[in-house]
């Protein structure tokens, strides 16, 4: 009698395992690992070693100059004035640094090449991390190269250091420069991708990532952050961690984060100095541009779309409006364009293919030239509105690096909105590759300016900025100096604006290259492009241009034109 | 029982009196006080938020540009005046009918720095109103 309900039972059970089982779905839709040639690889290896081999040499030559420079400060007084040569002539021959410092033996800094700025620093503050004498004993004599960090000044980038002794060889302090690895690995990695195809990303041993390009992924840690954590890709950090290289393959997001693939890596590993190791990965996680036939949307356009948006905000309020901005089906999606948002301090409000950075602060993101998109765009803004340049990706474009003019409006003193669109038609837009020389070379030469200001004075750079047989001069490079208040001391690619007042002088678009020059070097100088005029060849020119403050109201720059 | 008590002499209701009507006085400053901050700025957020005339100001080289975007009377508006800090004078324009936009030449020449900037509007019944109140960067 018991069988037959125990043996229904049983039955009833089995038939509920089987639709069970074929009501559970998979949830990984990961593509699979596939097996990848040995040519593959074989072709990856050499372009990483060649590219190692680069950044071999590149900082041998940074902690190179940095320990030269400690040798200049033995012995010298820290109130001698030639301290801050030697810091303005470091900064000059290494254009991949924000600032140099010198540090007593007290820990108290006692110099800055950004004297201007953080003048109330000197002689008052006290460094984050005190090196003794006793840290120098174990280097063999190389320089101490800190683990990625944030600095002071909020930029990001690691530090090198060099011990520096008195008469008597005792040890008194150091000296310090803040290197920008990422502008290092940017210039190399245009050359890398339109070279060989391939892209680039460098982690320390423990994890962090100091380089990609997506810079967001930049400060991450593989080891903990949530993005890292799946088999596939924890199996390769823990492979490119254990080991000093290597190759693998996993399964991650491409770029622009919109799907998942496969790829490739193959790394080896660099040591710039004591303290630092670098695993230094060539990934074939590569969008190359395809040339297609695409409408060019004009600049009225754009603007005509960007007012539509501040209307609207002024109609629905802040937050309504933000939502709309933000979905991707919503009205303000047309195309390559979209509505994006920032608050005055970089804080990002709306970004509809991007959702996972609102309200992350985006103020110190560059582009691959130097460029600070998001700060060029609320110089823009506090003017009011109007057109900017930078390099973005493009999400219509399977997320390659474009040219792209962006209008912005500010909405009130808080926050602002803008949009851009991609310069398909400007002609250097997907040949352009501003090389780590160029773009170093651009820096070096203000910076030149800088250092030869303080040797001798400001009137005798000027002086310089016209002569082709002066210190200054480099081939192809368009220095000048102006004042805060727009007039032109000099400008070598057109004397003949010398002595005159700029301030008012616009482009095609509207652009006053001279106001956002000031704005630029008051905040402490940087990288912007411009559409500036040619009197040489009457037409306008996109241009690349650096400025660095030479004092209070002077500022020096220099122009690379790009076309 | 007994229940005593200490009578209160005239001085002593007198000096009661006047603490009482002191606090009462200074309870009424203070919330009158507080009360026409709250309204003022009451006041111009609620202009600003349903405007009369909606506007939006752009520097260009030398020139102010304000953009004109509607608002519930903005074909009442006749004059727009603009006072930027530090001098001396507004300077008044006229506002063609339908314009959309309006530009003040040569109004930031030589201009550097921050400085706020007010928008006035002066419409067909005589009537002048703050429209805008914003801060530009002139470099």
């Amino acid at each position: 009698m018991i069988w037959k309900p125990l043996s229904f039972s049983i039955f009833c059970m089995t038939l509920l395992l089987i639709i069970a089982a074929g009501c559970i779905e998979s949830h990984d839709n990961s593509p699979t690992l596939e097996p990848v040639s040995a040519n593959h690889w074989q072709d990856m290896n050499i372009t990483l070693h060649t590219f190692v081999s680069i950044i071999d040499h590149e900082m041998d030559n940074i902690t190179i100059s940095v320990c030269n420079a400690a040798r200049e400060l033995d012995g010298v007084p820290i109130d001698d004035p030639s301290v801050n040569l030697t810091l303005l002539k470091l900064r000059r021959d290494v254009p991949f640094s924000f600032d140099v410092c010198r540090v007593d033996k007290n820990n108290t800094l006692v110099a800055i090449t950004s004297e201007l700025q953080n003048q109330w620093m000197i002689g008052t503050c006290q460094m984050t991390h005190q090196y003794t004498e006793e840290d120098f004993n174990t280097t063999n004599n190389e320089c101490i190269i800190t683990e990625f960090c944030t600095f002071q000044s909020g930029e990001r980038g690691v530090m090198i250091i060099a011990p520096v002794y008195d008469l008597e060889g005792n040890f008194d302090g150091t000296l310090r420069l803040q290197l920008d690895v990422e502008y290092l690995f940017a210039g190399l990695v245009e050359y890398l991708r339109t070279e060989y195809g391939y892209t680039t990303w460098v982690v320390e041993k423990n994890g962090m990532k100091i380089y990609d390009e997506d810079t967001v992924e930049i400060g991450m840690n593989l080891t903990t952050n949530q993005l890292f954590q799946t088999n596939s890709t924890m199996n390769m950090v823990s492979n490119v961690l254990r080991n000093e290289s290597g190759n693998t393959s996993y399964i991650f997001y491409t770029t622009g984060w919109s799907d998942h693939a496969q790829i490739n890596i193959v790394w080896d590993t660099v040591y710039p100095g004591y303290g630092a190791e670098w695993r230094i990965i060539i990934s074939d996680n590569v969008v190359q541009y395809t040339p297609e036939d695409r409408p060019q949307i004009t600049s009225e356009e754009l603007k005509n779309f960007v007012q539509k948006a501040y209307a609207y905000v002024q109609r629905v309020g802040k937050e309504e409006a933000l939502a709309e901005f933000n979905d991707q089906n919503g009205d303000f999606i047309n195309g390559e364009l979209y509505i994006f948002a920032y608050d005055m301090n970089g804080t990002l409000l709306s970004l509809p293919y991007q959702p996972d950075l609102v309200g992350t602060n985006l103020w110190f993101m560059k582009d691959r030239s130097g460029v600070n998109p998001v700060q060029r765009a609320i110089a823009r803004a506090e003017q009011g509105g109007g057109y900017v340049y930078y390099l973005y990706l493009n999400p219509s474009m399977d997320y390659v690096n474009e040219f792209k003019l962006s209008y912005v409006m500010a909405v009130d003193n808080d926050w602002f909105i803008g949009s851009g669109i991609y310069l398909h038609e400007v002609q250097f837009s997907h040949t352009y590759n501003l090389n780590m020389e160029s773009g170093s070379s651009l820096i070096s030469q203000v910076r030149n300016m800088q250092y030869l200001s303080t040797v001798e004075n400001i009137s005798s750079v000027v002086e310089m900025v016209e002569d082709p047989k002066s210190a200054v001069y480099i081939e192809g490079l368009y220095p000048f100096v102006l004042t805060e208040n727009g007039t032109v001391l000099a400008y070598s690619r057109n004397p003949a604006i010398d002595d005159t007042n700029q301030l008012g002088k616009t482009n095609s678009y509207g652009m006053s290259g001279v106001r956002e020059v000031i704005s630029l070097a008051q905040a402490g100088g940087g990288m912007m492009y411009s559409l500036v005029w040619d009197s040489t060849t009457q037409r306008e020119n996109y241009v690349l241009i650096y400025v660095e403050p030479a004092d209070k109201s002077t500022y020096f720059g220099s122009m690379l034109i790009l076309e | 029982m007994v229940i005593r008590y200490k009578k209160t002499t005239q001085r002593q209701k007198h000096f009661i009196m006047a603490i009482v009507l002191s606090t009462a006085v200074i309870i009424i400053l203070v919330g009158g006080v507080s009360t026409s901050f709250f309204l003022s700025s009451y006041v111009i957020e609620k202009s600003l938020d349903n405007p009369d005339v909606l506007l939006h100001l752009n520097i260009v080289g030398d020139d102010i540009v304000v953009e004109i975007y509607g608002g519930r009377r903005v074909n009442e508006l006749v004059l727009l005046s603009m006072h930027i800090e530090g001098q001396e004078s507004h300077v008044v324009i006229d506002v063609p009918h339908g314009a959309r936009d309006v530009v003040y030449y040569q109004a930031a020449s030589g201009l550097t720095g921050s400085r706020i900037v007010e928008m006035r509007g002066i419409f067909s019944n005589g009537e002048d109103k703050l429209l805008s109140l914003i801060t530009l960067k002139f470099t």
